[in-house]
């Protein structure tokens, strides 16, 4: 019973930086992007790439590149560093011209052609097969399975709540503040000097690099990776977490995750078995989840906890004083 | 040189399918300027109908008729029972988006349920081929040619010639002016999410039987074929998008006779992408092909 | 106030061409505004005058003409480059960030270059929390004087439409420009809140900004411009103070005849 809420915990926990770095692309840039789940998927393979040994030839023809054999910290920081740059080259050709519904649709065409691209070429991350064996850190600990788990439980809350910690700052900095006038009214932030593009382009590519460490999080705590793993349908997912949690607001967002993936996607799970009906929990799972959304969409559209505003201009008092005095 | 043909044979057969469902898309779009996500769903609906339809009555007709019955249905429920109340409760277009995501999600899941997602055969004819001119084409394959041809004469005419297609392309140009001279809007849009989604579930049941078997997903797949053709004909404009089917269909055929037919789909996606960078209005965009004119 | 005399204007325009498919809107209109005065742009309906505030600001690009500001030549610049030097519009839809309270506009709207990195975010932060104490303090300052203090918290959506006319104002007043370009700001404003517009108007100058008003309504052209250029059918047809311009033949006929 602790083993499975462990991972549940650490699914929800890796699901939550996923939902922030879409967050920062859609609730505070305003772009409707279907790429971040690709993003993560890079930023798993990547990684894998990174920190698997070279490629064994063994008899079922495994293959990809590199195989560097790097530490957990290296390959989370190249994952990082990859996926950023593909975010740059994505946003920047994407950002020029589309917007709302044909940025959506340029976004979510790509994500297919990285799927495609994948799986024609077996040589870069194992085609179908995918990758597999990726080594748990601080495995040579010797932990027992139990107590691992709480580790790495930990180590996922500890990139969490970094994440969270930065995206909360931006937030509230001239930075942040100018993201949201573009998302208002892109126009009128020209007027004030705001250039658009390059300030969503920002945006963009830190929801990527926060989508490469969610990848390589993800591929470590589940060891494998490979094509069945990610399809446009996670981003949906991603995107109810969001809207019911609170568009913009982290905190909601982290909420809205945790009511999506953990309770809906967990609770599922203790529904009586339908004999006949073997594919009843995975349908039933979505069909609940796009009632939500759209029960969310008509009677609450500002999700549970609305974007936070200043009072008076200033941040709302926090309760903890560590990073320093409320001016 | 006989390849080529050939493929240009089976991709103007392609062609037609897609035609069929991303006019259709783009005839909605020009009408209500709401982008439906659940269109591709639309597809399997038709297809999993005309299955039971098969099923129940051996009749290709009756299979072909609930294929077009269920379309409809799905689009009327979908336009009445989500889109209307939103836009009453003052939605914005990005939430009524969402709204179609979800309600397309749920009847992919709907039909996953029901049915199971093994693939399901669908076997109309036995294929056989035969040489039409420089292409070689089945039975079905010319089915599907000539019953795509007569639906989009008979769309081109209704469009023209009728009241209700001008009132249509009224709509779809300016809705407060046709509002103000007197045209039922409501009716329309809701005429036209039928026609829409009648259509739809012909070309999911085309689809299957051209494909030879149905997935719940098929649809949902299908739907970045349908957005290529629409995006190059220009969102919205119905005559474009069939130029851009037409495109899109015998290129993905003739890339299959040279890459791997795995990655046909991908062609597709490749110049949607290459459409979006170049001219996201619409490649096509001679005024001819402006819905209202 | 600089005396303008022996200056270069700070916005000079010349040859200034645009059209719109065969429709051409401005055919070689040259004119200029000094620093620190309020100059006046009327004319008939259709005459050019908002193409000529979109070309100038930026958001339109010309086909043809010179456009000086500052020094600098600015014609076919983007539009957020040329107001962060200084030439900055209003519109005649009050644009305000909706979802954004009256507050945030206001620090949104206060441009200083370079403040709003994402680095700058992360670690210069006591410099920058110095910088967002002086910027509240100047917006509170300023909300108050536009008579719009009460309404800091509220979300600038729900305000009416004088309100964010007056909000337009308060934040072209936090900017700080050199030169403001009015586009029409008595536009569907009803006469109780015109006066407050008016005043906001008249603030401008007072603190040093320049001002290039399009306006329909000809006593508040005549209150607060000393220069006033006639525009009609894309030309310029006459220049001077209103008392010149009310016995000016050309623009008698502008406004009651053709064009």
């Amino acid at each position: 019973m602790l083993d499975y809420l462990l991972s549940v915990a650490t699914l929800v926990t890796i699901y939550s930086i996923v939902s922030l770095a879409l967050n920062v692309r859609w609730g505070w840039a305003g772009l409707f992007d279907f790429f971040v789940y690709a993003l993560v998927a890079i930023g798993a393979y990547v990684y894998g790439v990174v920190t698997l040994p070279p490629a064994p030839s063994n008899q079922y023809g495994d293959q990809y590149i590199l195989g560097l054999h790097l530490p957990f910290v290296a390959g989370v920081a190249i994952a990082m560093v990859v996926t950023s740059v593909i975010s740059l080259i994505v946003g920047a050709v994407a950002l020029r011209q589309l917007r709302q519904l044909y940025f959506g649709i340029m976004t979510f065409s790509s994500v297919l052609i990285i799927a495609v691209i994948i799986m024609a070429a077996p040589w870069l991350f194992n085609g179908i097969i995918g990758l597999y064996g990726v080594e748990a850190p601080l495995s040579q600990l010797g932990l027992d399975p139990t107590t691992y788990a709480l580790l790495f439980l930990g180590i996922c809350l500890l990139a969490l709540t970094l994440v969270y910690l930065l995206l909360e700052r931006l937030f509230w900095s001239p930075f942040g503040l100018c993201l949201r006038s573009i998302r208002d009214d892109e126009v009128a932030a020209a007027g004030f000097g705001r250039n658009p593009y390059s300030e969503r382009l920002k945006a963009y590519v830190i929801g990527g690099a926060i989508a490469g460490l969610a990848g390589a999080l993800l591929i470590t705590y589940l060891t494998t990776w490979g094509p069945g793993a990610w399809s446009p349908i996670e981003t949906i997912l991603i995107f109810t977490a969001i809207i019911l949690g609170g568009t913009g607001n982290n905190r909601g967002v982290i909420i809205g995750t945790v009511v999506v993936f953990g309770l809906i996607g967990e609770g599922s799970r203790y529904l009586p078995i339908l004999p006949g009906f073997p594919d009843a929990y995975a349908a039933l799972r979505i069909i609940a989840i796009a009632i939500l959304t759209i029960v969310v969409l008509r009677w609450r559209p500002q999700g549970l906890l609305p974007e936070p505003h200043m009072r008076d201009g200033v941040r709302r008092a926090r309760r903890f004083r560590w990073f320093g005095k409320e001016a | 040189m006989t390849v080529l043909l050939h493929s240009v044979g089976f991709g103007l057969v392609t062609a037609a399918i897609v035609a069929l469902a991303s006019v259709a898309f783009s005839l909605q779009f020009s009408v209500t300027t709401t982008p439906n996500f659940a269109h591709g769903d639309f597809l399997t609906v038709g297809a999993y109908a005309a299955l039971v339809g098969q099923h129940l009555t051996n009749s290709l007709p009756v299979a072909v008729l609930s294929a077009v019955v269920a379309g409809s249905a799905c689009a009327l429920i979908l336009n009445l029972g989500f889109i209307q109340p939103f836009l009453r409760a003052g939605a914005k277009r990005l939430s009524i988006f969402l709204v179609t995501v979800s309600f397309g999600l749920i009847l992919q899941n709907g039909i996953l349920l029901l049915a199971g997602g093994e693939p399901l055969s669908y076997n109309l004819t036995t294929p056989s081929f035969q040489n039409v001119g420089p292409f070689q084409w089945t039975y079905l394959d010319e089915g599907i040619l000539a019953t795509a041809l007569v639906v989009l004469v008979l769309l081109h005419v209704t469009l023209r010639y009728t009241r209700f297609g001008k009132a249509m392309r009224a709509v779809s140009d300016n809705p407060s002016l046709a509002r103000a001279s007197g045209i039922n809007t409501p009716r329309i849009v809701t005429v036209t999410w039928a026609l829409d989604g009648a259509i739809a579930g012909y070309a999911g049941c085309v689809l299957a039987a051209s494909l030879g078997s149905m997935t719940p997903t098929m649809g949902y797949g299908f739907l970045v074929v349908i957005f290529a053709a629409a995006v190059i004909g220009g969102l919205g404009k119905p005559y474009g998008t069939l130029i851009g089917a037409l495109m899109i269909g015998v290129a993905m055929e003739v890339s299959a006779a040279y890459i791997d037919s795995e990655f046909k789909t991908s062609i597709a996606f490749a110049l949607l992408i290459i459409a979006l960078l170049v001219r996201p209005r619409g490649v096509i965009s001679a005024e001819i092909f402006n819905l209202a004119e | 106030m600089i005396a303008a005399a022996t200056h270069a204007p700070l916005l000079q325009v010349t040859g200034l061409g645009k059209s719109f498919g065969g429709v051409q809107a401005v055919v070689e209109l040259s004119f200029s505004a000094e620093e620190g005065q309020t100059t006046g742009l009327i004319g008939p309906n259709g005459a050019g005058k908002s193409t000529v505030l979109e070309v100038v600001s930026g958001f339109l690009k010309p086909n043809s003409g010179v456009i000086s500001f500052a020094g600098r030549e600015i014609a076919g610049m983007q539009a957020y480059r040329v107001s962060r030097l200084g030439l900055m519009r209003t519109f005649q839809l009050s644009r305000e960030w909706p979802a954004l309270t009256v507050m945030e506009n206001m620090l949104a709207a206060a441009v200083d270059g370079g403040r709003d990195k994402v680095w700058r975010a992360l670690l210069k932060r006591k410099a920058l929390r110095i910088s967002e104490h002086a910027d509240r303090e100047r917006a509170r300052e300023l909300l108050s004087s536009f008579g719009l203090f009460d309404l800091r918290d509220d979300a600038a959506g729900s305000l009416s439409g004088g309100q964010k006319r007056l909000l337009e104002f308060a934040r072209i007043a936090i900017a700080n420009p050199r030169m403001v370009l009015l586009d029409e700001p008595l536009a569907g404003v009803n006469p109780v809140m015109a006066e407050r517009v008016l005043e906001s108007v008249r603030i401008l100058p007072a603190r040093g900004i320049g001002v290039l008003i399009v306006e329909h309504n000809m006593a508040v052209i005549e209150s607060l411009c000393s220069v006033v250029i006639v525009m009609a059918a894309g030309r310029k047809i006459a220049e001077g103070t209103m008392a010149e311009l009310r016995s000016h033949p050309d623009v008698m006929d502008a406004y009651l005849g053709n064009a």
